[in-house]
C-alpha cells in the first residue's frame, strides 16, 4: 500500500518540485546574464559616449541566445540632465551618434516571448503579469571634458 | 510514506530558501549597479560659480604640471542628480533612499583636501584635511553621528592601508546608503552600500 502512495503522491510531487526549481533557476540565470549584458553596453557608452551599430548587433546576438529578442525590443534613448538635477524628456538614440559628457543614455530590453517560468506558473502570477526577461540601465556619459 | 513526505518538505524548504536568497542577491546587485550609475552622474555636477576655471588657475609654472585645484562639486545638485538617476535605474516597490543617503564631496584647495558631508540636506561636517587618508575617519564619524540611534556601527573603508588609499586629493563624490531594506521571496534583509567616483576632468 505504501508503495502505491509513493507512486501516486511522492514521485509526482518530487517531479513538480524539480521542474519548478529548474524553471526558476533558468529564469534567474538568464535574467542575471541579460542585466549584466545591458550593464556592459551602458558602461561602454558611459566611457566612450557612443554605441555603434556593431555594438547593437552584438547585443542582439547575445540576447537572442537567451530568449526571443528582436531588434525593436532594444529601446535606446538619450537626453539631458537639467540644472535642477531632474531629467529632460528622453528621445530616441540613433546608434553611431556621439553623446557629449553629461548627456543621458538609456537602454531598455524586453523579450518578445514570456519566460519558461511564466508559462509554467500560468495564472498564478496574474493574468497580465507575465514574466518577461527585461533589463534597464540609465547612465550619464562621463568621458573627459577639457574645459576646466 | 512519511519519510518520503519529509524528503519533499525538506526539498521544498531548501528550494524556497535558495529562491529567496537568489531574489535578494539579484535586487542587491541591481541596487549596487544603480548606485554606481548615480554616483558617476552626480559627480559631474560642478559648481561653475565657485570653481576656478581655466588653465591659468591650475598651472604650475616651474614644472608645467596642470592641477585640478578649486573644482567644486555642487553637493545639493549632486544629491538631486544622484536620486534621479538611482530611481530611474531601480524602481521596485516603495523603496526610498532619500533619508538613508549620505553624500561626501571633496575638492582640493591650496593642496589641502576640502570636504563637505551632507545627509538629507543637513550639513554634518565641512572642513579641510592635510591628507586624503584622513577622510575615511571623517566619513565614519559622520555616519556615526547622523545615525546615532542605529544598532549597528557601519563603517566605510576607503583605505586598505595608507599606500592603497583610494581617494587622492581631487574632486570626488562618495555616496553611502544605510539600511536599504531588500525583500527576497519572504525575508527582508538590511544592507549598507557605498560607491565613489572621481570627476574625471582635465584642465585646459
Amino acid at each position: 500500500m505504501n508503495k502505491i502512495y509513493a507512486f501516486i503522491i511522492i514521485i509526482p510531487l518530487l517531479a513538480i518540485l524539480f521542474l519548478k526549481t529548474m524553471s526558476f533557476y533558468e529564469f534567474d540565470t538568464k535574467q542575471r546574464y541579460i542585466k549584466n549584458t545591458v550593464d556592459s553596453v551602458a558602461h561602454k557608452v558611459m566611457i566612450t559616449g557612443v554605441m555603434t551599430n556593431n555594438d547593437k548587433d552584438e547585443l542582439i546576438d547575445k540576447l537572442e541566445k537567451l530568449s526571443d529578442f528582436k531588434s525593436e525590443d532594444v529601446i535606446l534613448k538619450c537626453g539631458y540632465m537639467q540644472e535642477d538635477g531632474s531629467m529632460s524628456g528622453l528621445y530616441s538614440y540613433v546608434p553611431g551618434n556621439v553623446l557629449e559628457r553629461g548627456e543621458i543614455f538609456s537602454i531598455y530590453v524586453q523579450s518578445t516571448g514570456e519566460s519558461a517560468l511564466s508559462r509554467m506558473e500560468g495564472e498564478s502570477i496574474g493574468e497580465n503579469k507575465k514574466l518577461f526577461y527585461k533589463a534597464k540601465a540609465l547612465c550619464r556619459v562621463e568621458k573627459k571634458q577639457q574645459e576646466y | 510514506m512519511f519519510i518520503g513526505l519529509s524528503v519533499i518538505l525538506l526539498a521544498f524548504v531548501i528550494f524556497i530558501n535558495i529562491a529567496d536568497y537568489s531574489l535578494f542577491t539579484y535586487k542587491r546587485n541591481a541596487i549596487s549597479k544603480a548606485i554606481d550609475y548615480a554616483v558617476t552622474s552626480a559627480v559631474q555636477q560642478i559648481n561653475k560659480n565657485e570653481s576656478l576655471i581655466g588653465v591659468a588657475n591650475g598651472f604650475i609654472e616651474e614644472t608645467g604640471e596642470r592641477k585640478l585645484e578649486g573644482v567644486e562639486i555642487d553637493i545639493d545638485m549632486a544629491t538631486r542628480t544622484f536620486l534621479t538617476v538611482f530611481y530611474e535605474n531601480y524602481k521596485i516597490g516603495n523603496l526610498s533612499i532619500d533619508n538613508s543617503l549620505l553624500i561626501c564631496a571633496t575638492s582640493t584647495q591650496n593642496e589641502k583636501l576640502r570636504y563637505t558631508i551632507k545627509a538629507d540636506s543637513q550639513l554634518i561636517f565641512e572642513g579641510e584635511l592635510e591628507n586624503s587618508v584622513l577622510l575615511e575617519e571623517k566619513i565614519n564619524q559622520a555616519i556615526t553621528q547622523y545615525w546615532c540611534s542605529a544598532k549597528d556601527n557601519s563603517q566605510v573603508y576607503l583605505n586598505g592601508n595608507p599606500k592603497t588609499n583610494m581617494l587622492e586629493n581631487g574632486s570626488y563624490l562618495l555616496a553611502f546608503i544605510k539600511d536599504i531594506k531588500i525583500k527576497g521571496l519572504y525575508s527582508q534583509r538590511n544592507v549598507n552600500l557605498s560607491s565613489f567616483a572621481g570627476a574625471k576632468l582635465e584642465r585646459q
